[in-house]
């Protein structure tokens, strides 16, 4: 770990989820409670284990492919931030570090695709992708292209060097954060920029994560399915969303004249190597991430005063983050508040841990705890103090915000109030 | 035991890789033959392709961690076999 | 931008898999041997592509299970991750590799071609959402879902190999490769890790890539030909089914564990120019002058073949060669195949290669001649210029040099 590194902060953030667009949107709807879980009505569901989503389909967006969606919302969150940041697009002296959702051409236009090109047969893959190359569908290679997203947000908002693209699946968000922080304290930069934008409900997206029982399938109200910390939990709910953050130096931000919105004091990772998708179920691998963390931001666990949950709502992940959060705030942690975003805008996946960055953000700002909605039935197992269902005035100056990825990678970030004492 | 145990038998076997002849009407799943939560699920669904049936695995896998199953009793083979023929019975047409 | 280490960082161990086969000395003794005989096969819709020939994954990945939820990029990859940690002799090092970061250029999101021709069986059936609800929820694998998410390549390796420190993986094409190791390499350099496991894989027969790239018709469509020479014929790309994982570790804590370096890791210039007329050679031509490469100099270019940025990018490597004597240069595509995320780490492990050699090998068919490539070599350049976006150099040297 660097001992010279220079204080890094948050001048600018954009954020867009089912709750709204901006800030103030999100931050009103947050505090009161509200849910942007509804029924989705952009597909068919008949045949699908849940029909509900934080899906975003406000001004057309719902139509657009998922790819395309996801692109929109990174640029316009990307917009709301660098106007804050008091930054024109256009030569910025920061690197961009995008965390994306993986792309594909999705069956609708697969199937299009089929039609044209064998008149409503049977054709075969190679038949496609032969039918296909004669150069009519050129507008499609720089849609679907993995690094496409990333390039036209560099070149539309004159990022420097070249655009970095990550995914820690349900991490990503944090991460894209973490190299952005990193960049800024090596010296490499005094400005960055991380974004991070998921789009992504699909008829695909459900199938794939109810075969893994994973989803939420209760028969409940959409709003009321989100259960985090709850006895009768049952699973996530999926959520689209984007946020984005213009971070740097604290000098950088003092000679701009541009306030200090907060600061990421800290950043802790590890990865699990239990298994694929779950967690060792001793915690070891997230306590690891989350002291790492705390320590990185020169802290000691009784310095943070609320931990904003990565809070699925799956059985499992609430169960194991509930013991990790026992392990590193030990007799001390049931006061020290708890509670997951995720009850109200659902699991925003890719965008997650940029969402729940720049809401611990606004909780350090705005002196309020968002609640954990739809918290009837507590857990006995889970000692938590988890800001059952209305908001609460408290002070935060010290934030740590959980994002744990499928697949073991975990990312923790400490958001502080003040920069860390050094 | 009755036909479908030789099934569900066979299928754990080729899908996941266990030798056959340790496959028995008491063995668990999980704790006998080493089957962890994705070697189940996709085990669910190549039964579910074999005997044209849709397990509620979802459900199980919901109801165990609830408690509201003994995830003990529930993966002796024996007893998953049992919960099997029912739905192939209510599947019948 | 640039950016250049400030302490000695090395590349300890390497792994390369192609067309070409397993392991670093299968790779000099071929690239030794230009006059050889070419592995390419028709891969999908009769484009020729560098295939990997049959490989026995077992060796790195015992548990069959574990190999039927891994597509074959993330075997792949993962058995040659294993690989480059068995040269580096960190292997089963449970103290270090618990605080090792693997760093993974990923392109996920395979293909279950069976469900998919069933569903392209019938079209216009499937055009009725409900209907193709039903098809993919009772015939899709549950585990399938993993094989198609980028981060599980590392996940994989993680689990494999006990490396617990930290995994991030990167995505985008050729610049994922260049991110994953400028990544590496910062993590390393800055003192955050003392090793980092950085690498990636690519396979050519992954259909919904190709129809990606056939959509803007990057292929090659001829037969063989070297990268350097396509432009008369509209020029593009042969896929190459490929892996490559590096160990980067700081040079303390290599010399304490008495391991030895392949080579030192140098600067790293990364650009994303618009494309205009002249762009790709002024980012080369900055590249150059930021990296200050001196003494013999070998260049492994990862041009791909795509018109025209393969022509822009020769001339100007040309031209910068010509204002230093003993600069060589080679086009790895044309032996190996372009293998997007995985060819920029690819090509390190070439340039480490021949720097651990201390000599570059000769001139392929279509890489400008210099000599049998016998003379010694200080420092080795690979560059990155992607098929669409992206321009990436990297300056590698030899461990004794200044």
């Amino acid at each position: 770990m660097l001992r010279d590194r220079p204080a890094v902060c948050v001048t600018g953030m954009g954020i867009v989820t089912s709750l709204g667009m901006g800030k103030h949107d999100n931050w009103t709807a947050l505090t009161r409670g509200r849910s942007g879980i509804r029924a989705i009505d952009r597909f068919e569901v008949k045949g699908l284990r849940t029909g509900i989503g934080g899906t975003i389909d406000s001004d057309g967006l719902g139509a657009l492919p998922s790819t395309v969606r996801t692109e929109r919302l990174a640029h316009a969150v990307l917009e709301e931030a660098l106007a804050e940041a008091d930054l024109a697009a256009g030569n910025l002296p920061a690197p961009l570090f995008v965390g994306l959702p993986p792309r594909e051409v999705e069956w609708p236009q697969r199937l299009a695709l089929a039609l044209e090109i064998g008149g409503g047969r049977g054709v075969s893959w190679d038949e496609v992708i032969a039918g296909s190359s004669r150069g009519q569908h050129r507008e499609l290679h720089p849609v679907y292209l993995p690094g496409a997203t990333a390039s036209r947000l560099a070149e539309r908002f004159g990022t420097s060097g070249a655009p970095v693209v990550v995914n820690t699946a349900c991490a990503t968000g944090a991460t894209a954060i973490q190299l952005a922080v990193e960049a800024i304290r090596r010296g490499e930069t005094d400005m960055a920029l991380a974004v991070a934008s998921d789009a992504s409900i699909v008829p695909e997206t459900i199938i794939r994560f109810s075969l893994l029982a994973a989803l939420s399938v209760g028969n409940q109200p959409p709003e009321r399915a989100a259960r985090p910390f709850s006895l009768d939990r049952d699973g996530f709910v999926l959520g689209e969303g984007a946020a984005a953050l213009v971070l740097e130096s604290h000098a950088s931000a003092k000679a701009r004249g541009r306030p200090a919105l907060g600061f990421v004091t800290g950043l802790g990772e590890s990865a699990d190597r239990f298994h694929l998708t779950r967690s060792s179920p001793d915690a070891s691998a997230i306590v690891a991430a989350m002291r790492s963390a705390i320590t990185d931001s020169d802290l000691d666990p009784h310095d943070i005063q609320y931990v904003n949950a990565h809070g699925t709502g799956t059985p499992e992940n609430d169960r194991v983050e509930g013991l990790a959060h026992q392990l590193v705030f030990g007799t001390n942690a049931e006061q020290v508040p708890i509670s997951s975003n995720k009850s109200m805008i659902g699991h925003t996946m890719s965008a997650a841990g940029a969402i729940e960055a720049v809401f611990s953000l606004l909780t350090i700002q705005n002196g309020a705890l968002p609640p954990t909605i739809n918290y009837r039935i507590p857990d006995p197992a889970l000692r938590l103090d988890v800001v059952a269902n209305a908001a609460r005035a408290a002070e935060a100056h010290n934030v740590l915000s959980n994002s744990f990825g499928f697949g073991g990678q975990n990312v923790c970030l400490v958001l502080g109030r003040e920069p860390e004492r050094r | 035991m009755n036909n479908t145990f030789e099934v569900v038998a066979d299928t754990i076997a080729e899908e996941c890789e266990v030798a056959r002849d340790r496959i028995t009407p008491d063995s668990h799943v999980v704790e006998d033959l080493g089957l962890d939560s994705l070697a189940f699920l996709d085990l669910c669904y190549a039964l579910d392709t074999k005997l044209h049936i849709k397990l509620p695995f979802e459900q199980w896998v919901n109801d165990i961690n609830a408690g509201k199953i003994d995830a003990k009793a529930h993966f002796v083979l024996r007893n998953l076999v049992s919960e099997i023929d029912k739905v192939i019975a209510t599947s019948k047409p | 931008m640039t950016v250049r280490p400030r302490r000695d960082v090395w590349i300890t161990g390497v792994c390369l898999v192609s067309s070409v086969g397993d392991g670093p000395q299968a790779h000099w003794a071929r690239l030794n041997d230009p006059g050889a005989p070419l592995l390419v096969e028709q891969g999908r819709a009769g484009w020729l592509v560098h295939p990997l020939p049959a490989m026995d994954f077992s060796a790195q990945i015992p548990s069959r299970l574990d190999l039927k939820r891994m597509g074959l990029s993330q075997a792949l990859g993962a058995y040659a991750a294993g690989r480059a940690l068995d040269a580096a002799a960190l292997k089963g090092s449970a103290e270090i590799l618990s605080k090792t970061v693997v760093v993974v250029s990923g392109a996920g999101g395979e293909r279950d071609i069976p469900l998919d021709e069933s569903i392209f069986a019938e079209p216009a059936r499937f055009t009725d959402q409900a209907a193709l609800n039903e098809m993919l929820s009772t015939r899709t694998r549950p585990s399938f879902f993993l094989t198609q998410l980028p981060n599980l390549l590392a996940g994989n390796i993680s689990i494999l190999f006990g490396i617990t420190g930290g995994s991030r993986t990167t995505m985008g094409d050729e610049l994922a490769g260049v991110g994953a190791y400028k990544i590496g390499c910062q993590l390393v350099d800055d003192g955050s890790y003392d090793v980092a496991l950085v690498g990636g894989a690519f396979d050519v027969q992954r259909p919904d890539l190709v129809m990606l790239y056939g959509f803007g018709e990057y292929a090659w469509r001829h037969a063989h030909q070297p990268v350097a020479l396509r432009s008369q014929q509209g020029g593009g790309f042969m896929l190459g089914t490929m892996a490559a994982f590096l160990v980067l570790e700081s040079a303390d804590h290599a010399r304490t564990r008495g391991a030895s370096p392949w080579c030192r890791v140098g600067g790293i210039s990364t650009h994303h120019t618009r494309r205009r007329n002249g762009d790709v050679a002024s980012a080369l031509a900055q590249a150059w002058e930021e990296l200050e490469p001196a003494g013999p100099t070998g260049i492994i270019s990862g041009a791909t073949g795509v018109s025209p940025s393969t022509e822009e990018e020769m001339a100007a490597l040309s031209a910068l060669a010509s204002r230093r004597a003993g600069t060589r240069i080679r086009t790895s595509g044309t032996l190996f195949g372009h293998g997007m995320e995985a060819s920029f780490p690819f090509n390190v492990g070439i340039a480490a290669l021949a720097l651990k050699q201390g000599r570059l090998y000769p001139a392929w068919p279509g890489d400008p001649s210099d000599g049998s490539g016998a003379d010694a070599l200080d420092r080795v350049l690979v560059t990155s210029v992607g098929h669409w976006r992206g321009e990436a150099v990297a300056l590698l040297s030899t461990a004794a040099s200044q």
